[in-house]
C-alpha cells in the first residue's frame, strides 16, 4: 500500500478539493483584487504577488455562481503548476475558506466521484477522488482547471 | 526592443491601453453628432472628411446608449489608414513603454469569447487593460452586436 501526501481545501459551499503537497506555494489574505471586465465570474480578478498578476479563483462559484466566497473575507492559497515539462511555473490562487490541512492519503481511500452536478464539473478537473471522513474530494489537476475547456464547461453549466 | 507608444484611455473606471500609433485624431466631444440607437453608437464623429462611430463604453465593457457626463473627448482610430471607431473618453494621455516586460498577457482561460482584453498592467496600483485596435473594433462592432 503506497501514500502520499495533499493539501485538503476548503473552497465553501462544503466544497474541500485536494491539490498535490509540491503544488501549494503559499497563503495569503490580498490587500487588494483587480477585478478584469469579460473575464468568467468564477475567475474575475488578479491579485498581485512578487511582480505577478496571478488569476484568482472561486470553485464553488463555477458549480453555482450564486455560492461563490465573499471576496473581502477569504483567502487565497497561491498554487503553483507547470503546463509541460520544462515550461515556466504559472500560479493559481485559489479562494478558500479555511487554513489549508495536511494529510496522508493511502490507496485504501481511493473512491469513484459521485454523480450530481457539482461533481460532473468537478470530474473534468480531477485526477481522482478519495473519501476523506466519509466525504468525496476531488485531486485537482490545475492544468486543467486553468484551461480554456473548463471555462466553457462551467459556463455551460 | 523598441520603446513602445501607448494611448491611455480613460472612462469610467478603466484605463484602456491601446497602441499610440492608431490613433486617427482626437476631438472634443463636443464635436460629436449624437446619434443613439444607430448600432449601438452614441453619435458620429467628423473631421477631416472623414467619420468614425462613436462608442460609450461602462468600467465592464458594456455599451452605453449615451455618454457619461465625465465623457469629455472622442479618440478616433484607424485600422491601415481607414476609420476604424471612435471611443468616448474623459482622458486620453501616452505612455511610453521602454520594454513590454510590464504588460503581462491575460491567461486565455480568463477570457471569455470576443473579450478584447488581451493583457494586463499594473502601473501605481492600478491595472490597466491592454488591447489592439482590431481587437476592439471586432468587439465593438461584432460582439456587442451578437
Amino acid at each position: 500500500m503506497s501514500s502520499s501526501n495533499a493539501w485538503l481545501l476548503e473552497c465553501g459551499d462544503a466544497l474541500t478539493v485536494a491539490v498535490g503537497d509540491h503544488e501549494i506555494v503559499e497563503c495569503v489574505q490580498p490587500e487588494r483584487y483587480y477585478s478584469i471586465p469579460g473575464t468568467p465570474g468564477y475567475c474575475s480578478s488578479v491579485l498581485s504577488w512578487q511582480g505577478k498578476l496571478v488569476p484568482v479563483m472561486d470553485i464553488a462559484a463555477a458549480i453555482h455562481e450564486e455560492r461563490g466566497l465573499p471576496q473581502d473575507t477569504s483567502f487565497v492559497c497561491l498554487l503553483s503548476y507547470q503546463r509541460a515539462p520544462r515550461q515556466p511555473l504559472e500560479y493559481l490562487a485559489l479562494r478558500i475558506s479555511k487554513t489549508p490541512q495536511k494529510i496522508q492519503v493511502d490507496d485504501e481511500q481511493v473512491c469513484e466521484l459521485p454523480e450530481g452536478d457539482a461533481f460532473d464539473l468537478l470530474k473534468s478537473v480531477a485526477f481522482c477522488c478519495f473519501s476523506h471522513q466519509q466525504l468525496p474530494v476531488p485531486i485537482l489537476d490545475i492544468v486543467r482547471l486553468c484551461s480554456e475547456e473548463f471555462r466553457e464547461l462551467a459556463q455551460a453549466s | 526592443m523598441d520603446q513602445m507608444n501607448l494611448a491611455v484611455i480613460n472612462f469610467d473606471t478603466v484605463q484602456l491601453l491601446i497602441p499610440q500609433a492608431a490613433i486617427a485624431t482626437i476631438e472634443m466631444i463636443d464635436n460629436m453628432e449624437a446619434d443613439a440607437g444607430t448600432a449601438g453608437t452614441v453619435g458620429r464623429l467628423r473631421s477631416g472628411g472623414r467619420e468614425w462611430p462613436v462608442y460609450a463604453l461602462s468600467a465592464d465593457l458594456s455599451r452605453r446608449t449615451e455618454c457619461m457626463a465625465s465623457n469629455k473627448y472622442c479618440v478616433a482610430f484607424e485600422i491601415d489608414g481607414e476609420p476604424a471607431f471612435s471611443l468616448a473618453c474623459d482622458e486620453v494621455s501616452s505612455l511610453a513603454l521602454d520594454s513590454a516586460d510590464q504588460i503581462k498577457p491575460l491567461q486565455s482561460f480568463m477570457r471569455n469569447h470576443g473579450n478584447p482584453i488581451e493583457a494586463l498592467m499594473l502601473k501605481d496600483d492600478r491595472l490597466m487593460l491592454v488591447s489592439r485596435v482590431e481587437s476592439m473594433q471586432r468587439f465593438l462592432e461584432v460582439e456587442l452586436a451578437a
